[in-house]
């Protein structure tokens, strides 16, 4: 991609001046204080930073798991802060892929039902849902264990299922909460790659929330994070 | 949630068992005294002699005002039967009339005497009134119809007396003696009846009597005896005579079989009220450990409607589960106690338990058991439906 067309493509998400606070027991806590950004499909960009210093609140404002006190999202050109709650359920269905550090995954369904559940909740029949969430296991090394439990597999397995199921409706943005925060290096490493390829095959944008500055490096951009703010590189 | 569905289960078929014995001993005492002394009974003049309806002009235009009887004093008797039968026959309603003259006389075997309560009839009048010809036990209405000094004893006095069908007995009245032919012994199962009452014919029981003219009353039946109060107020307001419907005459055991019902039916549905109480436990419970798949459900796009259909769902299969087999339940209990032997006398006469099989007994149990299980499932459904997704993934972490 040549630098003028990188420059012309309109943004898949922006975020403009994003606050944000909430409680922890009895006192309030100000996660995020004016934060303005950016994100392309197709890259990848991490957002690093100390613990508590308002990364996972980023991510849940852009995922629309929250609204923020003040400022505005743009998902693909279309303000989001006051959007109906039935709107902001349906983009989080078709639109926007989640991968949390603790992979979340039912245990009482199969890795393939895993999959196969925003799938099933855009009306996709069974069948064919079950199909496509064989097809993303098998693309993600895990065609043997489809039937399996979630709570049958191991940590790295269970991280693959999650992005499995986090790309089951082929989002257009993908946010990972320190996906690789739980798994040892072999399979942070696994991990991190299938998201640069999704990323790149399936013109994915992902915000990647790491502790892992190798990770950080590796990615298009990289957004550091201190007390509520995104700051320069090497003030984080 | 096992437990919840062997609740349902249990209080369905319990609440449905328990109906269908009080309902049971209720209809079939209803049955028995509609049998006995039928629909409706027009007894007693009303001591006001200008009738109950008046003719009133006003503004030139003439209208009917029909008068209140309430605490009206009563003469015994009915004067002109005649007029009243006439009378009676113009309601539509009414299926059949029987005079009857009413007095006291004492019944003589030979070797025992027995007080007897005379209830003087046209025979074939009265079976149209009553289930006298389903009540004899010896004898036949044919041969009372046929022989104007044959008598039909109630079943009491025939024991008490030892009497039976063709024996000769003297009845001893105010006025005279007559000699009569036992012709049938009948057995109403109210042993009050059984063992004081006489059907005799109406002009024997005249001259015993000693009332040439006039009756005591006229036992009437209708063609819909849940009617009968209605048409009993009819017929009070236009023959001037006091007019009882069998709802009224009976109100006191209706009372008691109503009170009965009421007091089983709250009592089992406590077990629904339990079982509802033990699936809103579990629900809660679930809502708590599942906080972080609903969360997560949420975070994938599924809504707060869908999170709550989870559970009343749920609540939806168990209930479905409890009402099927619940009503299987009891069906067959109800089945099987109606073959429980249980001698009963007095007020009526059975020798097993009385059952009354009502559709309406299920639905009142399967409405009960939905609102329980509607309000358990729907609370905590409601509580899934409120989980914030962020704040709960936040606090996983």
């Amino acid at each position: 991609m040549t630098e003028q067309s990188q420059e012309d493509r309109a943004p898949l998400i922006r975020a403009e001046e994003l606050k944000h606070s909430f409680m922890e027991g009895e006192s309030p806590v100000h996660a995020l204080r004016g934060v303005s950004f950016e994100a392309q499909t197709g890259d990848v960009t991490a957002i690093v930073g100390q613990s508590g210093c308002g990364k996972s609140t980023l991510l849940y404002l852009l995922g629309l798991l929250d609204r923020p006190e003040s400022g505005e999202i743009y998902l693909k050109g279309h303000p989001m802060a006051k959007a109906s709650n039935e709107e902001r359920t349906a983009l989080r269905n078709e639109s926007i892929g989640f991968v949390f550090q603790f992979h979340f995954l039912i245990k009482e369904l199969t890795a393939r039902e895993n999959v196969a559940l925003p799938l099933r909740k855009s009306g996709v029949g069974e069948s064919q849902a079950l199909d496509r969430a064989d097809d993303l296991l098998d693309q993600l090394g895990l065609g043997e264990k489809t039937k399996r439990f979630a709570n049958k597999l191991s940590g790295g397995e269970q991280q693959r299922v999650a992005i499995a199921r986090a790309l089951a409706n082929s989002p257009s943005l993908l946010l990972a909460d320190e996906p690789t925060g739980n798994l040892d290096s072999a399979n942070s490493e696994n991990v991190f790659k299938l998201l640069m390829q999704f990323a790149r095959e399936q013109e994915i944008a992902i915000l990647l929330v790491t502790h892992n500055p190798d990770l950080a490096e590796r990615c298009d951009h990289c957004l550091p994070m201190r007390d509520g703010l995104i700051v320069s590189p090497g003030e984080s | 949630m096992s437990m919840s569905l062997l609740g349902i289960v249990f209080g369905i078929a319990f609440f449905v068992v328990t109906q269908a014995q009080t309902s049971g001993f209720e209809v079939f005492f209803i049955r028995t005294i509609l049998g006995t002394n039928g629909a409706i009974r027009v007894s007693d003049r009303f001591q006001d002699m200008e009738g109950t309806v008046s003719k009133v002009s006003q503004n030139g235009s003439e209208s009917f005002v029909f008068r209140s009887r309430e605490n009206a004093r009563y003469v015994e008797g009915v004067e002109y039967p005649q007029l009243v039968r006439v009378a009676l026959r113009e309601f539509p309603e009414v299926s059949g009339i029987s005079e009857i003259i009413e007095g006291t006389a004492i019944l003589d075997s030979g070797s025992r005497k027995h007080a007897v309560q005379i209830h003087g009839l046209r025979i074939k009048d009265h079976i149209m009134v009553s289930e006298l010809q389903n009540q004899l036990i010896q004898g036949s209405i044919d041969s009372l119809d046929a022989d104007r000094s044959g008598v039909l004893l109630g079943s009491r006095i025939a024991d008490r007396l030892r009497l039976s069908q063709g024996d000769r007995v003297t009845l001893i009245g105010g006025t005279e003696n007559q000699q009569l032919r036992v012709a049938g012994v009948f057995e109403t199962g109210v042993s009050q009846i059984d063992k004081s009452r006489i059907y005799l014919d109406l002009s024997t029981a005249r001259s015993i009597v000693g009332k040439p003219f006039g009756s005591s009353l006229f036992q009437v039946s209708i063609q819909d005896p849940e009617k009968a109060t209605e048409i009993a107020a009819q017929m009070q307001e236009t023959l001037g005579y006091r007019v009882v419907g069998w709802q009224e005459r009976e109100k006191v055991w209706l009372e008691v079989f109503k009170a009965l019902r009421l007091s089983s039916a709250i009592t089992v549905s406590s077990i629904l009220l339990l079982s509802g109480l033990g699936m809103f436990n579990v629900f809660a419970i679930m809502v708590i450990e599942k906080n972080r798949d609903i969360a997560i459900l949420r975070s994938i796009g599924f809504t707060p409607r869908d999170v709550s259909a989870v559970f009343l769902w749920q609540g939806g299969i168990v209930l479905l589960g409890g009402i099927i087999l619940g009503s299987a339940a009891g069906c067959l209990a109800t089945y099987g106690i109606s073959k429980i032997p249980l001698r009963i006398r007095g007020i009526f006469s059975t020798d097993s338990f009385v059952v009354n099989w009502e559709l309406s007994h299920y639905l009142w149990a399967i409405a009960i058991a939905t609102v329980f299980v509607g309000v358990a499932s729907w609370i905590p459904a409601r509580r899934a439906a409120k989980i914030e997704p962020a704040k709960i993934i936040r606090e996983s972490l």
